[in-house]
């Protein structure tokens, strides 16, 4: 397989405690820019569930520089996009553009960081939108079978809590609960810049030093108590609304990334579910008993899940299909996983990694979630670390992980 | 909003040029033996390819108890051939781990693979055999067949999906191609059978209209000459340019759909609108990025969701085709503010159709049509994509490098009265509420 050499990734530091990582990438003339901030809904308590999206939300909302609408507009009228996104472990904002504007998505994101209003009326107007985002969600099925499988999963880890927030919170949360948390978490020191495009390097470090330099380091945020204790024995959940078909969520609980059982624990999940040869497409979709089923582990920086799920046809009793996921990770747990499918596995996921970094925008995408996680390190050696992985290590994490005790299983019934 | 407060603003001068240079995209074109046509664009700056085989046999060419024919044949291609069975492709494609995937759109139906370079010539075999060789084993069917109907009932269940269904089945009359929904429905795709597949596939894929696109790490000679191998013994007849009737203008209506247990109600207005070969299209095209996408989703999104607070998503959407598609707007809100929002909808669509586009809106809408073709045409799949478009909708293959004058040529009076006649009234579109009872 040919991969084409690419300038290595550069991590600098500024003063204040920003780090920044840059990759020049001179193929189209483009700028993919990033900020992510070490905050999301791990680190909510009940309460103000649903703050850390709360708070992405109203970063949009204005500066006294970009007062309300206009960086939205700046950024369409040079030809780029921009948005943000709240996930477990973090926020993170983003401005794709033609590379001769690179400097407006540094001013748009430094300004950001330091200079949002919080106006309360926008507060107040937000509320309305952010419960319409969670509304939008309760109108799928599998969004309420997510909210109870990791709620009951979890019972020490704010993992368990929803990242869009339950509705009573969302109906409470104050002006001044939201101002506190952008002034806790939105500061050089706990945020990370990634720069992945068309320009030069010491140029918009310049920059980047120039728009982010002043902006004064806070305390750093606690670090978070949370440790979840071990699983001592299946839990199980089953959520029953009107609904057109039944649907199997399992989830187990695995280490955070970084650990050295993540990789094969990745593979397991593509042995499991990628492609049309694998393990539950040919037991749950070709025989008929399910329309999908898919198996994956996150990249979480603390201990998450391992999930295994699928989509019942109409017609198929939801026992038989839990029967029939078991036995097929009972049949791998027993016999292994052989050379040539570890392989064509390993083989699947180097490939795949190639197709989904084409983009500027997806590789500095991926390097912030690495860097999130694990540190943007192991996504560099990340197709040379995954054919180190041996059948005998999938086999170990397999009976490792996918025990009984140590999984939640989850049931979507439909009620009419 | 006005110039002052938009502090970083360059002469639009400079940014047309920077949107008018770097877009020399080169597409090739070949005619192979058989008349199949082939588009490429050779990028060698990273190891991969994306390659598209298109047949205009797309569900437009059903009829009503056939719905969702095409979009079962499609699929069913790769269920298995006269030379592999199913698992075979399966275990073939996931070893090389390239994607190889059919199915069909509204238009068209197509074969298509993301491969490393070094594994275009099996991909490109593949593409050939399952597209003429398939054998829709029964087995393989029934169970493709099981696995639709099971998206067709959660469609059935998702409050977007039945807004859109009943609202194609006001706007477009029985025996129209965009009433229908592209997957058909659970009692007319519940008695297809391999018969039924094999007279589709019999009747509408061969070479004739048949076109290949290509974008990647290619050398477009080489390409032609292994596109001639595997495809230029294939006979048959084929499909050639297919018309879309235009329908008479809806009955405007309010219709709600009670979807049982929901939180959030699915609402769309619109109308029937014009063809992507419509002069309007462009400045109709600039009047709708306006309305309801430019930015934070244009104008709708900063009353409905902006000022208003109403919904976390509303926009509006063109979709021109072969035939005139839809223009509707869209929105999810809670069902105690569908009558808000659907006013600030009304005030918005009059305030567009009366007023008109503002020059500072269009200029931005200008740029970012402009600047915005970098960024689609920055992977091979957003080439490949533009040459589907410049084959289908024959645009011409220096499509890309023209685009730029010809968003800049748009005048203000071109897309006002490009709005005027085409955006309604609101009280002369139709309105579908779909959602928990109000």
């Amino acid at each position: 397989m040919r991969v084409m050499g690419k300038a290595p990734v550069q991590e600098h530091h500024l003063e204040n405690g920003l780090t920044v990582l840059t990759r020049e990438v001179n193929r189209t003339p483009i700028v993919s820019f990033f900020v992510w901030y070490r905050v999301g809904s791990r680190n909510e308590l009940p309460g103000i569930t649903g703050i850390s999206h709360w708070t992405e939300h109203m970063v949009f909302k204005g500066t006294h520089r970009f007062p309300k609408g206009v960086a939205d507009k700046l950024v369409a009228m040079h030809g780029g996009v921009r948005n943000g996104a709240t996930w477990l472990d973090w926020t993170q904002y983003y401005e794709t553009l033609p590379s001769e504007h690179v400097h407006l998505a540094v001013e748009l994101e430094a300004d950001r960081m330091a200079n949002s209003v919080f106006d309360a009326e926008e507060v107040a107007s937000e509320r309305g939108v952010i419960i319409s985002e969670r509304e939008g969600g309760e109108n799928h099925p599998s969004f309420y079978l997510t909210e109870e499988l990791t709620a009951a999963a979890f019972r020490a880890h704010s993992y368990g809590l929803p990242l869009v927030g339950f509705k009573s919170d969302l109906r409470e949360i104050t002006r001044e609960d939201l101002w506190t948390y952008y002034r806790r978490y939105y500061a050089p020191n706990n945020a990370v810049v990634v720069a992945v495009g068309d320009f030069d390097t010491n140029q918009l470090l310049d920059l980047i030093d120039k728009e982010f330099g002043a902006i004064e380091r806070r305390p750093d945020p606690s670090p978070l108590r949370l440790v979840e204790p071990e699983q001592e024995g299946e839990r199980r959940v089953t959520v029953r609304r009107p609904g057109p078909v039944a649907q199997l969520s399992v989830g187990y609980h695995v280490p955070a990334a970084g650990h050295p059982d993540t990789l094969p624990l990745w593979e397991l999940g593509n042995i499991l579910s990628a492609g049309r040869s694998s393990r539950l497409y040919r037991a749950l979709v070709m025989t008929g008993l399910a329309s999908s089923a898919g198996a994956s582990s996150a990249m979480t920086k603390d201990p998450y899940l391992f999930r295994v799920s699928a989509t019942a046809r109409p017609d198929t009793e939801p026992t038989k299909l839990e029967e029939a996921t078991f036995a097929e990770i009972d049949r791998l747990i027993t016999d292994g996983v052989t050379a040539p499918e570890l392989a064509k596995v390993q083989r699947q996921m180097k490939a795949g990694h190639l197709f989904s970094t084409e983009g500027v925008t997806s590789q500095a995408r991926y390097l912030g979630q690495y860097e999130m996680a694990q540190g943007w390190r192991s996504l560099e050696t990340y197709a040379e670390d995954l054919m180190q992985v041996q059948a005998e290590d999938v086999l170990r994490v397999a009976r490792k992980y996918l025990t009984e005790a140590n999984r939640t299983v989850g049931w979507f019934i439909p009620n009419e | 909003m006005n110039e002052k407060s938009l502090p970083t603003l360059k002469p639009s001068s400079e940014l047309a040029h920077a949107a008018t240079t770097g877009l020399a995209l080169n597409i090739q074109r070949a005619v192979l033996s058989n008349g199949i046509v082939v588009l490429g664009t050779e990028n060698p700056t990273h190891p991969s390819v994306v390659i598209r085989l298109g047949h205009r046999a797309g569900p437009i060419l059903e009829s009503p108890e056939l719905a969702g024919v095409a979009a079962l044949t499609a699929s069913g291609l790769m269920r298995g051939t006269i030379h592999r069975s199913f698992e075979e492709i399966n275990e073939t494609v996931d070893a090389a781990g390239m994607g190889l995937s059919s199915g069909s759109g509204r238009h068209l139906s197509s074969v298509s693979s993301r491969c490393l370079v070094e594994d275009l010539r099996m991909a490109i075999e593949l593409m050939a055999d399952v597209a003429q060789n398939p054998t829709f084993p029964q087995r393989e069917i029934d169970q493709l067949r099981g696995q639709i109907l099971t998206g067709l009932r959660q469609a059935d269940n998702d409050t977007g999906a039945v807004a859109d269904r009943q609202f194609r089945e006001l706007v477009y009359p029985l025996g129209h191609p965009y009433r229908l929904r592209t997957h058909g429905y659970v009692d007319t795709v519940s008695h297809l059978t391999r018969n039924h597949l094999e007279a589709f596939h019999a009747t509408h894929y061969g070479p004739a209209g048949a076109f290949i696109v290509a974008a990647g790490d290619i050398v477009f000679g080489e390409l032609v000459v292994m596109l001639e191998e595997a495809f230029g013994d294939w006979r048959g007849p084929g499909t050639g340019a297919v018309s879309v009737e235009t329908p008479p203008a809806p009955e405007p209506i309010q219709r709600e759909v009670v979807v049982p247990g929901k939180t959030q109600s699915d609402l769309v207005v619109g109308v029937p609108s014009i063809r992507r070969n419509d002069s309007d299209f462009h400045p109709l095209r600039m009047a709708n990025l306006i309305l309801g996408q430019l930015g934070m989703m244009g104008r709708l999104g900063e009353a409905v969701r902006e000022e208003q607070g109403l919904a976390y998503g509303v926009h509006s959407e063109l979709d021109a085709g072969l035939g005139p598609g839809p223009w509707c707007i869209r929105a999810g809100v809670n069902p105690a503010n569908v009558d808000k929002a659907l006013d600030a909808i009304r005030a918005e669509m009059h305030r567009l159709v009366d007023g008109g586009v503002t020059d500072d809106e269009l200029e931005r809408g200008k740029n970012y049509s402009a600047g915005s073709l970098v960024l689609r045409l920055e992977t091979n799949d957003g080439v490949a994509a533009l040459m589907q478009d410049v084959e289908l909708f024959d645009l011409g293959l220096d499509y890309a490098e023209r685009y730029p004058g010809i968003i800049r040529a748009l005048t203000r009076d071109a897309v006002n009265a490009a709005a005027s006649r085409h955006i309604p009234r609101y009280e002369a579109t139709v309105r579908v509420i779909a959602g928990p009872a109000r």
